[in-house]
């Protein structure tokens, strides 16, 4: 046997012992083993090994192993019986079944893998929608439902409507400045409009039965447009779409637009002896423009954006309501009117509670929204940067009245004045608050206009309060701007005690006390 | 695990030409376990009875824990009984039990991470207490067993389950390789060096009995 390492050695002994070599293979082993005594002592020794692992003892045998066993086998059948819905035979071709499904549906969306990805991206976009739209929870009921056309006229002639039957509480749009338009919803008692009516306007414009049936279908696009821009949910959030806020004076310039010059004298008058805030002033009257007043009434709204209000927050959030749905509540409006009145009167106060314990109102940065309100009335106030505003302005035949802001009920303080007046008589103390402007002046016909009334007739809580010697007066903000002419404000009393007379002999005066020269 | 065996020649078919009149104790292992694939679930039970003593010290022999050798051997068995339906007779059915033995044996072994009783180390460093010390004098017969089993538990697994297979089930090389998943050389080089392990724990004793 040719030299070879121990380990080789050892391997060898250990297969010549286990009868694993050839013959030839054996035979070396056997003389290796002869002429080398560690080769003859370490072949010895593993027999002696092997013979001590032979006679190792063996477990002595388990009695009833079957028995445990079987019954162990049957506890598993059952379980795995009624761990699967059929029997276990049909694993196989059950798991084939699902496994194939499961391919055929791996590849049908890899095919479709576009649509797939569209629809997922849809879906997630409506669930995020959906949860910045769940600011309006319960059934949403329409504010106004049924609005007739008398109603829609004094819309357009007054800017309020009704919440109530009873009137105690009314809307009331108005628009502050060129940068905001202003929403009221006040149940202080409403400015109990008068009782205007179309025949009211027929009788004393006379317009033409062409004209009528113009101005009708144009209250008609009007009152549909009231139904559809003011939603109150039941946890007392009132979604208001921001169109409404100017939706009366876009009515009002419609109905100029359809009157012959004459007959719109009449109206103006009319909207006079009514003491309507809004008078119509220039603007020529062209077919084209009355087109396109009656179109843009008839085209259903830019957007879908309301504002919302609730006790809490006001946001801005896309509404998309099925009308054909809401057609139902239109139908049982009367018998939710009183829930309406609920809803409407719970979110006034429960705003006041709010401002009341925060001490400020609360706004929406872009589009710029504020609203604040008190225990009786709250406001929201919309800038004209909102994108949901259509401009109709080259058509815009109405001016205020007065240009005051309706309804704001709170000022920054900056804006009232103190200021001595020293008459001839006696000595006036002023305090003049800005929030609450009578007095407007116009530059027509060369002189200086000058109208004023005895406090904002749309709002008839406040009280005009003259006294010599102490009084708080109103005044236009360019009044002050002439403080060269304060020497002229006692002629300015005298009127306004005129107007402090009854309602009975004002309303005789007030013909006379229009268009004073000043 | 392949439980189906390497590949190898399958096994001859003629073995199952066996008169049906002949009680179920009396037929081999294949005609039982096509009886099994029948439905014969009493032709399982002489298969269990049949090689449950063999499984059984196979697990002593590499645990030296007899309170666990039924609940492992349960196992194998269960084991056996699930993969039954897909043995293809490549390789005898004792030869396919054990591996299945062997398998669950080192996942037992993995699960519990079994500590060896004596390590190597151990045995050759220890003073007293030591195997040599104890093999000076002539252990008794009960003893004795007891020192072989213990040098056998400080073995690696790999060596002492082979060990176990040639010298105490007397299984060839091939079958040992087929039932350890190696190759044959495999075999060798473990046996040869478990020996030589062994005989170097055991040393006095076996130098006393040479």
């Amino acid at each position: 046997m040719k030299q070879v390492s121990k380990k080789d050695r050892s391997e060898r002994l250990s297969a010549y012992l286990d009868h694993e070599l050839d013959e030839a293979q054996a035979r070396a082993v056997e003389e290796l083993a002869a002429g080398d005594p560690e080769v003859r002592e370490e072949l010895e020794q593993l027999k002696v090994l092997r013979s001590l692992l032979g006679s190792k003892r063996r477990i002595p045998p388990s009695i009833g192993f079957w028995t445990r066993l079987s019954t162990e086998l049957d506890r598993r059948k059952r379980e795995e019986e009624n761990l699967l819905p059929f029997p276990r035979k049909y694993l196989p071709a059950v798991a084939t079944i699902a496994a194939v499904a499961v391919l055929a549906v791996v590849i049908v969306l890899y095919q479709q893998r576009e649509n797939v990805v569209d629809y997922v991206s849809q879906q997630s976009e409506r669930v995020q929608k959906a949860v910045e739209d769940n600011v309006l929870k319960g059934s949403i009921l329409p504010l106004f439902s049924n609005v007739d056309k008398n109603q829609a006229l004094r819309f357009a002639m007054f800017g309020t409507i009704p919440l109530d039957a009873k009137a105690e509480t009314e809307l009331r749009v108005d628009e502050d400045s060129a940068k905001w338009c202003t929403i009221n919803v006040d149940k202080s008692g409403g400015a109990k409009t008068s009782t205007v009516t179309v025949q009211d306007f027929v009788d004393e414009v006379q317009p033409t039965r062409v004209q009528l049936q113009i101005i009708d279908s144009l209250l008609d696009l009007g009152r549909h447009k009231l139904e559809r821009s003011v939603f109150v949910a039941e946890d007392r959030a009132m979604a208001v779409h921001p169109e409404i806020s100017r939706l009366n004076r876009v009515m009002l310039s419609g109905i100029a637009a359809a009157l012959a010059p004459a007959q719109r004298v009449r109206f103006n008058r009319f909207l006079q002896d009514r003491r309507a805030p809004y008078m119509l002033t220039g603007g020529q009257q062209t077919p084209a423009s009355m087109d396109r007043i009656l179109r843009t009434l008839r085209i259903p709204q830019q957007s879908d954006r309301f504002v919302v209000v609730t006790p809490e927050t006001v946001v801005v959030a896309g509404l998309r309501l099925n009308m054909d749905s809401l057609r139902q509540h239109y139908y049982h409006a009367e018998e939710r009117s009183h829930a309406v009145t609920v809803h409407v009167d719970g979110l006034i106060r429960r705003i006041a509670e709010r401002e009341n314990n925060a001490g400020q109102a609360y706004s929406f940065p872009a589009p710029k929204v504020r609203v604040f309100g008190d225990s009786e009335a709250f406001s929201i106030q919309i800038g004209s940067g909102w994108d949901g505003f259509r401009n109709p302005e080259p058509e815009m035949w109405v001016k205020p009245r007065i240009p005051i802001p309706g309804g704001i009920r709170r000022r920054p303080s900056a804006q009232s004045f103190d200021f001595h007046f020293s008459g001839e008589d006696s000595s006036f103390f002023f305090n003049i608050d800005l929030d609450s402007l009578m007095i407007r002046m116009e530059k027509d016909g060369g002189g200086v206009g000058l109208e004023f009334f005895k406090g904002d007739p749309r709002m008839r809580s406040r009280v005009f309060q003259f006294e010599p010697g102490r009084g708080n007066k109103v005044m236009d903000s360019a009044m002050l701007a002439k403080k060269k002419q304060w020497s002229k404000l006692d002629s300015l009393m005298r009127e306004m005690e005129k107007r402090g007379l009854p309602r009975e002999q004002q309303r005789q005066n007030r013909k006379s006390s229009y268009e004073r020269q000043f | 695990m392949n439980d189906t065996g390497p590949t190898k020649e399958p096994m001859a078919y003629q073995t199952l030409a066996q008169p049906a009149d002949v009680p179920l104790q009396a037929k081999n292992d294949d005609v039982l376990i096509t009886l099994v694939h029948q439905g014969e679930h009493g032709a399982f039970r002489v298969l269990v009875e049949r090689h449950q003593e063999r499984i059984r010290n196979l697990i002593y022999s590499i645990f030296h824990e007899p309170e666990i050798v039924d609940d492992i051997a349960q196992e194998v068995f269960i084991k056996a009984y699930e993969a039954l339906p897909h043995f293809r007779f490549q390789s005898s059915f004792y030869t396919w039990l054990y591996r299945i033995a062997v398998n669950k044996s080192r996942d037992e072994l993995r699960k519990r991470k079994v500590r060896r009783l004596f390590s190597l180390q151990t045995l050759l460093e220890s003073s007293d207490k030591d195997l040599s010390s104890k093999i000076v004098v002539e252990p008794r017969d009960d003893e004795l067993q007891e020192l072989v089993a213990a040098g056998l538990q400080s073995l690696p697994d790999k060596y002492r389950i082979a060990i176990t297979l040639k010298d105490i089930d007397g299984l060839s090389y091939e079958e040992i390789a087929e039932i350890m998943e190696c190759e044959i050389g495999t075999v060798k080089s473990r046996l040869s060096r478990g020996r030589a392990m062994l005989r170097k724990v055991l040393e006095p004793l076996v130098k006393e009995r040479a």
